[in-house]
């Protein structure tokens, strides 16, 4: 079964690209991620076989991706500590690839929601920004609808242990590192 | 069923007067908030209350970074430049091989010609006999292409470069 890109592209692009959004807490990664996704659905259009319905199938594409990216965000930030622990102390220049947010993003529960592990996470996004029902989920996901619903309730059920505990986002804005708050000169 | 006529130049009423669109955003409103509720239903009032904060945030992200509008035919258009990167791509590995097997020859003759017995001896006078039979070669063209081939890509194009220089695949 082929899809017509331009047609889910019309239809979706706009849903793809604000879970994109929120998951990754800029707009420029948002707009990277909700292209390739697309991309994808178009380089593997043939190979969908109309199992799930369109729109399940991109958010599987766009999970995907985001698990990418953020990996190889995760294994550069951790290069950049490692420079950033060598160097004098004096350096308030920010990395070039350091990760910025929009302070909308930081400010938000989607900030504190980036930190639960995978799983939930996706869960959460999938629910209560894209408003998938728990089947739909489950099929994106690749998992029962029962583990979606425990991994929703220990989703939230961490998340407010974590604001309980005072972490950075009941403290406000205050960024987790100083080069990190370049928001205002966006 | 009543239906007024409105005289020519009567200013007509708004939507916004109708009670039926009134009724109708009013719905809307209510499916609105059932649908916060449906989505956080069955859960306790404090992770409820968290989950409301969450649909709430998402919102107003993407009112504050709305996505951008997507040209009819963008996607069709870029997956249509794949095939030409393709292309490029195969381009590039036949000039790449091309090289490789210029380079496969020319140390092939260079290694023939290095060899002490190809070399002409100007004192020893040789039959022509014996200038016919030529010795086997111990090192075929095939082992310096994968001595090539073990190079790394900087020397691979290093040692292109110095062949280059040298003249010995000048035609290239």
């Amino acid at each position: 079964m082929a899809i017509d890109i331009d047609q889910a592209s019309r239809e979706y692009f706009a849903r793809i690209h604000r879970a994109a959004l929120v998951l990754t807490g800029n707009p420029w990664d948002a707009d990277d991620l909700a292209q390739e996704t697309f991309l994808v659905l178009a380089g593997s259009r043939q190979g969908f076989e109309g199992r799930s319905s369109t729109y399940t199938y991109l958010y599987g594409i766009l999970l995907n991706l985001e698990r990418r990216h953020r990996r190889r965000a995760g294994m550069r930030k951790r290069k950049l500590r490692v420079l950033w622990d060598n160097e004098p102390r004096e350096r308030t220049v920010p990395a070039a690839e350091t990760p910025i947010e929009v302070s909308e993003w930081k400010s938000s529960l989607w900030s504190v929601v980036a930190k639960l592990p995978d799983g939930q996470r996706q869960a959460l996004v999938l629910r209560f920004s894209e408003h998938l029902r728990y089947d739909e989920i489950a099929e994106v996901l690749g998992c029962p609808v029962g583990t979606v619903k425990s991994r929703i309730f220990n989703g939230l059920a961490t998340l407010r242990e974590m604001l309980g505990e005072g972490s950075s986002h009941a403290a406000g804005d205050v960024p987790r590192h100083a080069w990190e708050d370049l928001t205002h000169v966006i | 069923m009543s239906f007024k006529f409105r005289l020519v130049g009567e200013p007509s009423p708004s939507a916004a007067d109708d009670p039926r669109h009134t009724a109708a955003l009013g719905r809307l409103a209510e499916d609105a908030a059932d649908d916060a509720d449906d989505l956080a239903a069955g859960l306790p009032p404090e992770l409820a209350a968290l989950a409301a904060q969450l649909m709430g945030d998402a919102e107003q992200l993407a009112a504050a970074y709305p996505a951008p509008e997507v040209a009819a035919g963008e996607v069709v258009a870029s997956e249509a430049a794949e095939p030409a990167r393709h292309g490029d791509r195969f381009a590039a590995w036949r000039r790449r091989g091309g090289a490789a097997a210029a380079l496969v020859i020319a140390a092939g003759l260079w290694a023939l010609w290095g060899m002490p017995g190809n070399q002409p001896d100007r004192e020893e006078v040789v039959p022509a006999a014996a200038q016919v039979m030529e010795p086997a070669t111990p090192q075929s063209p095939t082992v310096h292409a994968v001595i090539f081939s073990e190079l790394s890509g900087a020397e691979q194009e290093g040692l292109l470069d110095l062949l280059t220089e040298a003249g010995a695949i000048g035609s290239i």
